[in-house]
């Protein structure tokens, strides 16, 4: 008796515990994947923010030897003429082209601290999820991670890179030049309501694999005049059935460059009748204009033409 | 007769002196190691450590760069030494749980702590908890392992015995609970997919002096104490009830050589996630060159088993640069040849 | 200096069923045989005494010693223990085994001195096996390896010897010896032997003393001769016998006849 009774209180003793892990988990999840804050204020350094993992960083002098693991983030360094304060670049980082030329140091996952630590860096950019594997280098130069969640917050970060790399008016006409873009399209398909909106699906990497709640992809599709069919679902990135992806009838397909083939999706058994399908409004789509890079505005254009043919003429 | 005493043990000598010196250099030859060299390609434009810069570091002399001294004291030792105690704290809980279960398929792994600590360490992942800061995970990791063995541990346990083959049975249900746990946060992870994934083949990239410090002191006491039990785990051998004549409380025993072994297989998992094959085959390996009485094979283990990881790690940091292989791949491909080779061997004896 | 056991009152339960009950004996410096049909409780009053198994109620007690009061290495030193066969099946040699039986008077990590490799070797020479010391355990037949087992307990010191259907697995010409040499260590050493017995007739010739057991009560205690009579064997193992006395040791005889079928009576 007395046996049982200790092992019920194992059990709850664990059923707490990961019950209070998921619990207190949920709360600092939100806190943490929140848009990030940006309290861009000069002050006697050049620039403070909150980086996107909520520190605190201090840029006390223009970074001359850069690092970033981020394909995105070298992009816009690229773009506002930074490109050769680059020193290391992770090994996604294509674009522009001369960014092939620099220094590989692994991908953010497993980098190599070693080459980082030898290109002797004073900024390091990374991805959030990559903080793991590079946390030790926290202590030894300027760490910080990127977590753009919208459109809105590449906007931010072009600006924050601005202001750190001391080409404001460089930041300030990039954006302008992309808010131009993005606007030109808003006006025409922004005030659609829901019935007037294509449903599209976007496939990932596997079939039925979409992009749910909260993503970039979703909110450029939504810029562009469409509508997700995963738009709802909670997970970020659900794997949907086929029974579900039928039931929706999407107007539009969109499947990942690296994903399925574009004639693959036509002739699997039962999407014959999507309308997508039937009107053969299935598309392949460069994976590297959907990014919180500057050429996103490329992929809200694509998109747009592909959602709204009669309204944007080539 | 008392001859041949002596001469096993002036052998048993021997070998932990010799493995001692080898660890000794596998330790230099890895400090010397890297792209940044003596011992490696190099980076276009930047000048490789030589030798002599390496040594007059270690000994804190020489006037070199800061860049310099990171590399060597704070990228490269504190992995060498990191992947030391974890290759060296598998081994002997894999040589232990063996002895113990009388199976030569037990493994640190094989009552759940690798699935425990696979789920901790996914669960705070993917929730991005950072509860108490940035070694959140690594706690959690350590926490659910030894969790998952308590847990397995107690199912197991009926009117006091401790059935070895409940436990495995435990143990293996209990790992496929957590296994699934980590599909299920797997399947609702986001970006961190990879991350999860990386953490699940284990690697010492993420190596710090803090890592080394917060596990050096369990791994060196668990080892001790194992050690301490290496008469014990003989007699063990012979099946339980005759080590309960030969004077060995056996259940006493059995739960702290757990206790221990767990506690040094989660610390070490927690540190460089789940490394596999090092306390499965370094543990056969000694048996089949030291032979299998637990006085030498335990500590011979200990020190082969940091030898091997320490040398695998090194490999990962040079083998494919700049991106790093995870160490347990390394593992794998290195081991398994040479383990069977060692099998075909020695086919003649029956060593288990 | 001989130990006398004393058993009190034990019962011991598997679960719900009763495997013993109320056994009460006592003994010194004598070769004492367990005997009884399977399932008797002959292996679990064994158990009970070397202390595997807790007795549910009474005592045993080694003098004036509780047994539940000892642990297991006071214990060890006490009682040596030859179980039915030793399944070894990993390759150390037959002098580590032995030297397994030196535990119980070492500390945990005590290398083996000149004394416990002697003590080693001396059992070996006394079960006639020094020869073997260098080989490995997993070489040896049966029969080598069962004198291996005994000259492990002999190695503990033991004063009382407790051994389970010794010599179950081996050949006539082993069984004979290692029977003949336990009878001889009890005599020289005044070592107390207790030991369980499947062959009535092994039993009657080396044991002074035998307790028949039937569903876990004695059914019969005394002297070889007085328990090993053809009405205990028929009542307790439903088989005809006759007892004759050996023709040459003078020993009683067991010859078996038939089974007692149901149907027969038999008063």
């Amino acid at each position: 008796m007395r046996r049982n009774i200790k092992k019920i209180g194992v059990w709850i003793a664990i059923v707490v515990l990961i019950g209070a892990a998921f619990g207190s988990g949920y709360v600092l999840a939100h806190y943490l994947k929140s848009p990030e804050v940006k309290e861009i204020g000069e002050t006697e350094e050049i620039v403070s923010f909150i980086d996107g993992v909520g520190r605190t960083i201090k840029i006390t002098k223009t970074p001359e030897r850069i690092v970033s693991m981020a394909s995105s983030s070298t992009e816009i360094l690229y773009e506002i003429g930074c490109g050769d304060k680059i020193v290391g670049v992770d090994k996604y980082s294509d674009y522009p082209s001369d960014a092939e030329n620099k220094t590989k140091v692994g991908s953010c996952y497993s980098p190599s601290l070693e080459i980082i630590i030898g290109l002797n860096p004073d900024l390091v950019i990374t991805w959030w999820y990559g903080r793991n594997s590079i946390e030790s280098l926290e202590d030894e130069t300027t760490v910080m991670y990127i977590n753009p969640e919208s459109v809105d917050d590449v906007m931010n970060m072009i600006k924050l890179y601005g202001l750190i790399m001391n080409k404001t008016s460089e930041a300030d006409s990039l954006v302008d030049e992309m808010q131009d873009k993005i606007d030109n399209i808003t006006n025409l398909v922004g005030g659609l309501n829901k019935t007037e909106r294509p449903l599209v699906y976007y496939e990932l990497l596997k079939r039925g694999r979409s992009t749910g709640q909260g993503t970039f992809t979703n909110e450029l599709i939504f810029m562009a005049g469409g509508i997700s069919i995963a738009a709802d679902e909670p997970l970020r990135y659900p794997d949907l059935t086929d029974e579900y992806i039928i039931a929706k009838n999407p107007d539009v397909i969109v499947v990942v460059s690296y994903g399925a083939a574009v004639d693959e999706i036509k002739n699997r058994d039962g999407w014959e009748n999507i309308s997508a399908v039937k009107n053969n409004r299935v598309y392949s789509i460069d994976t590297h204009i959907v990014t919180s890079s500057p050429r996103l505005v490329d992929g809200l254009e694509t998109f747009a033409k592909w959602f709204h043919p009669g309204l944007f003429v080539e | 007769m008392e001859k041949t005493y002596y001469r096993k043990r002036i052998r048993w000598l021997t070998i932990i002196i010799g493995l001692s010196i080898a660890l000794l250099f596998t330790v230099l030859f890895a400090l010397m190691t890297g792209v940044m060299g003596p011992i490696g390609n190099g980076i276009p434009g930047i000048d490789k450590i030589s030798f002599r810069a390496v040594f007059e570091i270690l000994l804190g002399k020489g006037n070199w760069p800061d860049t310099y001294k990171t590399i060597i004291l704070k990228i490269r030792l504190p992995r060498i030494i990191l992947a030391g105690l974890v290759g060296s704290a598998l081994a002997v809980a894999g040589c232990a749980m063996q002895g113990l279960f009388r199976n030569p398929m037990a493994s640190p792994y094989i009552l759940g702590a690798s699935s425990g600590a696979a789920f901790g360490a996914s669960l705070v992942i993917v929730l991005g908890l950072s509860i108490f800061g940035i070694y959140t995970m690594q706690l959690s990791a350590f926490i659910f392992a030894v969790q998952a063995v308590f847990v397995v541990y107690n199912i197991a346990r009926c009117k006091g015995r401790t059935p070895v083959e409940t436990l495995l049975l435990a143990g293996i249900a209990v790992g496929c609970f957590f296994s699934a746990l980590v599909s299920f946060m797997k399947y609702i992870s986001g970006e961190e997919l990879r991350s999860i994934v990386f953490w699940l083949m284990g690697g010492f990239w993420s190596a710090t002096w803090d890592k080394v410090y917060a596990i050096f002191p369990l791994i060196i006491l668990g080892v001790g104490v194992l050690l301490f039990f290496s008469k014990a785990l003989n007699i063990m051998l012979t099946g339980e009830s005759t080590a309960m004549h030969l004077g060995i409380e056996v259940e006493n025993m059995k739960r702290i050589v757990l206790i221990f072994s767990t506690l040094i297989t989660a610390a070490a998992v927690s540190v460089s996630g789940i490394i596999g094959f090092v306390g499965l085959i370094i543990p056969h390996v000694m048996r089949i060159i030291v032979g299998p009485d637990h006085r030498i094979l335990l500590p011979s283990s200990c020190i082969t088993g940091a030898i091997f990881l320490i040398l695998a790690d090194t490999l990962t940091r040079s083998i494919i640069e700049p991106t790093e292989l995870p160490v347990g791949i390394v593992t794998a491909l290195l081991g398994a040849p040479f383990f069977l080779y060692l099998l075909r061997r020695k086919k003649k004896v029956k060593w288990w | 200096m001989v130990v006398k056991i004393r058993v009190e009152n034990v019962s011991f339960n598997y679960d719900s069923i009763k495997a013993l009950e109320n056994i009460t004996f006592e003994i010194d410096k004598n070769i004492l045989g367990i005997i009884g049909p399977n399932g008797s409780g002959k292996t679990t009053l064994l158990k009970c005494i070397s202390s595997i198994l807790k007795p549910v109620t009474g005592t045993i007690l080694l003098d004036n010693n509780e047994l539940s009061t000892l642990n297991r290495k006071e214990i060890a030193k006490i009682i040596g223990v030859v179980p039915q066969t030793a399944n070894i099946t990993f390759p150390l040699t037959v002098i580590d085994i032995v030297l397994m039986g030196r535990n119980p008077h070492k500390k945990r990590l005590e290398f083996e001195t000149e004394k416990d490799i002697r003590i080693a070797e001396n059992s070996l020479k006394a079960t006639g096996i020094h020869h073997l010391a260098n080989r490995l355990i997993t070489e040896l037949s049966g029969g080598e390896l069962q004198k291996v087992i005994v000259a492990r307990a002999l190695a503990q010191e033991p004063k009382i010897l407790l051994l389970d259907e010794p010599t179950a697995h081996l050949d006539i010409h082993y069984q004979l010896e290692i029977l003949e040499f336990i009878r001889n260590l009890n005599a020289e050493k005044k070592l107390t032997v207790i030991s369980v017995f499947h062959d009535l007739n092994l039993a009657a010739r080396f044991c002074d003393k035998l307790i028949l057991l039937n569903d876990g009560k004695i059914y019969s205690i005394g002297n070889t001769d007085e328990v090993l009579i053809a009405e205990n064997i028929r009542n307790v193992y439903k088989v005809n016998v006759k007892i004759e006395k050996h023709p040459v040791t003078g020993r009683p005889n067991v010859i078996l006849i038939s089974p007692v079928n149901n149907g027969d009576s038999y008063v």
